[in-house]
């Protein structure tokens, strides 16, 4: 091919000058080009690699129907993989380098690969190294493989914005049918909204034609744009409808140029009008896929849009009865053309790297390009996302939109009107509302049969290297469904998501078995239409926002104490206090607390309220614990369960009145209770009678806990009466705190005299401050979580999800009674008495302790029986520490019954280590109750 | 256990300087009451003291206004001083949310872009609800008629950093 730039024509601009490098050797465009159009215009011809046999590639298409020319770019110091070459506009100073090739697109070392294609059909994968190991050859496969090189070097500010969109009608493309059903509508006074993904308007006009309505092309584009914004319709270029979605939002990516990121506008329409057009169909003939051989309407598109010749001595394939108009614009622009007619005897392109001629039986003629063209093929991809239907027009051997989806209609070559008079029929019906004309006659396509059972490769699919021969071995194999042909020879698996390859790999599979094209279907269209990166979709998910915690009122006061932050349950919270070394610090808060007092920010901890008449009763059915015999005033600790019978969540219930309980659940399943409550709420029971009100942020929670504690709530004035007597453990009091209200609880979760005390927002900082005043001159402070944990685990206190698991009910835990007792129906109750809940050996929750005087257990170790090939796991680690109460490691697991008894000693295994554990009751520490009582 | 203290931002609570940027100004407001009222609608306007609830897209106004959150649930703004738990006549649940939800307001013309990109705001699609999703953050959002129309957010008071943090980068953007 001996590409180069005409004259005139064209809509670049020819007095600036662009430089650029491609394979290391430098060239210049001008600003309008895309990087296939200069390349195409400097005469390369040889712009990338076919993806399995290393193929010499020339481009295809001139717009996103190119599957060959796949380019790395570097601009500046920042690269861009896979860049398709025919929609990636030139930029000054761009470093472009073919992908898949090594040292250049024009001289590949792996193009020896292509001697040994016929050890190497589809499928051989499969087949060759499925022995001894495919794990052994996997490795190497995958180096090979791939195209772009991703550079990890971040992008700086390459960050796509998202916004929401919505008009009456939202017209996809901006050809002639476009423009002039955008213009109608928005006169007709509706809010338009045309898209066009090149950046000028005009679609296929600028290859097909020179005037329209008596105006030249340009002209009339400019007056349609004009007419449009003039009443009020707006149009966006550089921005293509890639999918349509649930509920009809299409999604559409805006292009802001190479170095910056699209932008993500979801658009949600009354009327979608799809004017998308068509592309050609590559006729599958022999070595179809030589550099030279490209698109008829492509070769048109570069004439029209970039002024580039493809060619000097041109042979031309088409088998539709439209190509003669493109044909003769080629000529008139200098190109000695030649026609040719593909049918009979099978074509074959000569020359190696690069077209030299077309043989046609005994037949050879000289040429530098042969332009295929088998028809076109309407683009349909979003017709498809939306659910609507296709038709096969034998006429035209094509498929057209059939029924259609809720609002869409499909106008002009979209819609299978490939003629320009028509295709404006059908924009102005569209753009007035009035029903679309029947779809004209005038034109045909009739592509040869693929000629199957010769020793010439004919190609597919371009890209991913699929020919005939591939289609036939498939149906040979009985891969004759096209979603089974797809998957068994990558066809159309190719980053183009077959267009091109898609309907001549159905066609040839038709053939092959003998059947209709529209017998044999269509595979599944999907979005995206064309590759956009992934940042599109990333918006302002990142950093700290990718996934935001919440935050607690008294943060600023835990930084100031000097508190390690974490993520504990979707919440930013202490970990612990102070800046020593991190076990001695948390050891520290551990002892703390068993001395004197700790004070702990529990304001995550859940305060739903469940309120009205029928309260009492929702809350014994929610619960598995009997709750209906609660005093007001008093506190219960209970389980939530799914209907399967595994605790949900656990935690304690108030009572604050005949008609209202405070549900306590655990800090990180606040949501799910809620949602778990509302749903049984409007499942069974009468809504108006119940009401949820989760209020948990607006009663945020400071708790002291410890021998000392009482000396601590003291001080803080709070209007009620301590002694035990008066208010004793698992009861609660309404108090006050600086004249507002705060409940107080005496619940615990470290085993130890404990208040929690909830007050406003407005008044927690105060609370805080307060409590650690009056702790300090008892040598009491504050503790984070992981003092927390180890002191609720040497009381043998669980933390759900933590010490169990997704088969844990509440008999496993020691809460036998209600499942043999309760009275009334709750949740869960059917499935606690099946035929795996009663089983004998069932895991339930233990101690252990280490025998052999050894470090904490690992967490996640398993209890084992038998050695070897025998070696089961009968059970687990699901909390380990080191108590620095008891001043030994504790542990708790999930043991199967029947493993051991109390005091019997297991094996622990964990990554080849075996040791040595005795089984406990889980409690470690005051199994009296004496502390907790105090 | 790991100390990710310097990977977040500290949180600024309620102390908040106002953000005057790319033509949109937030303010942090500071509400005197809030409170949310479960049970039949005519009821809880009257318990309310309210005439309506505004969903989307008529705007609230005036000192006291009532928000409408589902069938049978609303939020009133600086309504009447009102006892927490079941009131039986009427036959509604009263809880305090004053500290439970943080008040945004966003003013300026590039407040209703700035809101775009991260919810749809249509306002030919009414809805009875001002709760929805922006940018996964579970907000009430309505317009507000002052001396001009304003957005108002209220956010669950443990999101407000996210969220503020997020209004403003993006305001900036």
């Amino acid at each position: 091919m001996t590409g180069r730039r005409v004259e005139t024509g064209g809509l670049i601009d020819r007095s600036r000058t662009l430089a650029f490098s491609f394979d290391g050797r430098s060239y210049r465009g001008h600003p309008g080009d895309t990087l296939a159009s200069a390349l195409l215009a400097n005469g390369v011809q040889i712009l990338g690699r076919s993806f399995k046999y290393h193929r010499p590639r020339g481009v295809w298409g001139a717009w996103f129907d190119d599957p060959n020319a796949i380019i790395n770019v570097r601009l500046g110091n920042d690269e861009f993989p896979n860049c398709p070459a025919a929609t990636t506009p030139l930029e000054n100073g761009m470093q472009a380098r073919a992908v898949n090739a090594f040292p250049s697109a024009r001289n590949d070392i792996k193009g020896l690969l292509d001697r040994f294609s016929r050890f190497m059909p589809a499928g051989f994968y499969y087949k060759t190294f499925m022995w001894p190991d495919w794990h052994l050859f996997e490795p190497a496969i995958r180096r090979m493989a791939g195209l772009g090189h991703l550079n990890p070097a971040e992008i700086k500010d390459y960050q796509s914005g998202q916004a929401h969109d919505r008009c009456d009608m939202l017209v996809i493309g901006g050809g002639p049918a476009g423009l002039v059903a955008a213009r109608r509508a928005a006169e007709a006074g509706q809010s338009v909204l045309l898209i066009e993904d090149h950046p000028e308007a005009g679609g296929s006009l600028y290859r097909s034609a020179d005037q329209i309505d008596g105006q030249p092309v340009a002209d009339w584009v400019r007056a349609q744009v004009q007419a449009l914004t003039a009443a009020g319709g707006r149009i966006r270029l550089n921005a293509t409808a890639y999918g349509i979605y649930d509920h009809g939002m299409v999604a559409v990516a805006h292009s802001n140029g190479l170095t910056r990121a699209p932008d993500l506008i979801r658009v949600r329409a009354k009327q979608v009008v799809l004017a998308t057009g068509a592309i050609d169909r590559p006729l599958t003939f022999a070595n179809n896929d030589r550099p030279g051989v490209m698109s008829l309407d492509g070769a048109a598109e570069y004439l029209g849009r970039y002024g580039v010749l493809v060619g000097q001595k041109i042979a031309v394939l088409a088998t539709h009865s439209h190509a003669l108009t493109l044909t003769e614009r080629l000529g008139e622009a200098g190109a000695d053309i030649r026609q040719i007619d593909p049918a009979g005897k099978l074509p074959e392109a000569l020359g190696r790297s690069r077209v030299t001629g077309v043989k046609l039986g005994s037949k050879r003629i000289v040429c530098d390009t042969i332009l295929a063209s088998a028809g076109y093929v309407p683009l349909v991809h979003l017709w498809r996302h939306a659910g609507g239907k296709l038709d096969w027009d034998a006429e035209k051997s094509a498929f057209v939109p059939g029924q259609p989806p809720g609002n869409m209609i499909a106008i002009g070559a979209a819609n299978g009107t490939f003629d320009l008079e028509h295709t404006l029929e059908d924009a102005r019906a569209a753009g007035s509302g009035q029903p679309l004309p029947p779809r004209s006659g005038g034109y045909s396509a009739q592509p040869p049969a693929p000629q199957t059972g010769s020793r010439k490769r004919q190609w597919i699919d371009f890209q991913h290297d699929v020919t005939l021969k591939d289609i036939e071995l498939a149906a040979r194999e009985n891969y004759v469904s096209v979603e089974h042909l797809k998957r068994y020879t990558t066809l159309g698996m190719a980053s183009d998501q077959g267009k091109t390859s898609n309907l001549p790999g159905l066609t040839a599979m038709a053939a092959i078995q003998g059947k209709s094209v529209p017998e044999t279907g269509t595979t599944t269209f999907r979005p995206p239409f064309v590759p956009v990166p992934m940042e599109l979709y990333r918006g302002a998910r990142r950093q700290q926002q990718f996934h935001p915690l919440k935050r607690l009122p008294l943060e600023a006061q835990h930084r100031a104490q000097g508190a390690a932050l974490g993520e504990y349950g979707g919440w930013l919270r202490p970990g612990w206090y102070g800046d020593g070394d991190t076990e001695t610090e948390i050891r520290r808060e551990v002892r703390m607390a068993r001395n004197s007092a700790a004070v702990f920010d529990a304001s995550p901890l859940g305060k739903i309220e469940v309120m009205g008449p029928d309260a009492e009763a929702f809350v014994d059915f929610i619960y598995y614990n009997t709750i209906r015999t609660l005093k007001p005033g008093h506190i219960r600790y209970g389980f939530m369960l799914t209907e399967t019978g595994i605790v949900y969540d656990d935690g304690v219930i108030a009572r604050m009145d005949d008609n209202r309980f405070v549900i306590s659940c655990s800090s990180s399943h606040v949501e799910g209770v809620n949602g778990l409550l509302e749903a049984w709420r409007q499942d069974g029971n009468n809504p108006d009678r119940i009401f949820v009100h989760d209020t948990t942020q607006n009663w945020p929670t400071v708790t002291v806990s410890g021998p000392r504690a009482r000396d601590i709530v003291t001080q803080l004035d709070l209007d009620i009466n301590l002694s035990p007597d008066a208010f004793p453990h698992m009861t609660w009091r309404a108090g006050q705190f600086q004249g507002a209200p705060a409940r107080v609880a005496r619940v615990s979760f470290t085993g130890d005299l404990s208040y929690e005390i909830s007050v406003p927002v407005s008044l927690v900082e105060a609370l805080w401050q307060a409590a650690s005043d009056a702790a300090a001159p008892l040598d009491a402070g504050p503790i984070g979580l992981e003092a927390l944990s180890i002191l609720r685990a040497e009381k043998g206190y669980l933390i759900i999800g933590k010490d169990t698991d997704g088969e844990t009910m509440p008999h496993d835990l020691g809460f036998g009674i209600p499942r043999q007792r309760k009275k009334t129906a709750f949740v869960g109750d059917r499935s606690l008495h099946s035929d795996k809940a009663s089983q004998p050996h069932r895991k339930q929750l233990v101690g252990l302790e280490v025998a052999d005087n050894g470090a904490p257990l690992p967490t996640g170790a398993h209890v084992v029986t038998g050695n070897g090939a025998q070696l089961q796991s009968c059970g687990y680690v699901t909390s380990s520490y080191h108590s620095p109460t008891l001043n030994r490691p504790i542990a708790l697991g999930l043991v199967q019954a029947g493993c051991g008894e109390t005091g019997d000693e297991v094996d622990i295994f964990h990554l080849g280590q075996r040791r040595k554990a005795v089984l406990t009751s889980p409690c470690f520490f005051d199994p009296e109750g004496d502390r907790i009582h105090a | 256990m790991r100390d990710d203290s310097a990977k977040w931002s500290a949180d600024h609570g309620t102390k908040r300087t106002p953000v005057r940027t790319g033509g949109v100004q937030i303010c942090l407001l500071q509400p005197h009451r809030q409170t949310l009222i479960s049970g039949p609608f005519a009821a809880a306007l009257a318990l309310a003291d309210c005439s309506a609830a505004t969903g989307w897209p008529d705007p609230a106004s005036g000192k006291t206004y009532a928000l409408r959150l589902r069938r049978d649930r609303i939020l009133v703004v600086n309504g009447p001083d009102l006892t927490d738990g079941w009131h039986a006549d009427p036959g509604l649940a009263v809880s305090d949310m004053t500290g439970g939800y943080a008040v945004i307001s966003l003013s300026g013309d590039g407040a209703t872009d700035l809101l775009n990109t991260g919810t749809e705001l249509d306002p030919a699609q009414p809805s009875a609800s001002v709760a929805r999703l922006l940018h996964g953050y579970p907000v009430l959002l309505y317009r507000f008629q002052g001396e001009t129309t304003d957005y108002r957010l209220h956010v669950p008071r443990a999101s407000l950093e996210g969220l503020w943090s997020l209004l403003e980068e993006l305001a900036k953007a």
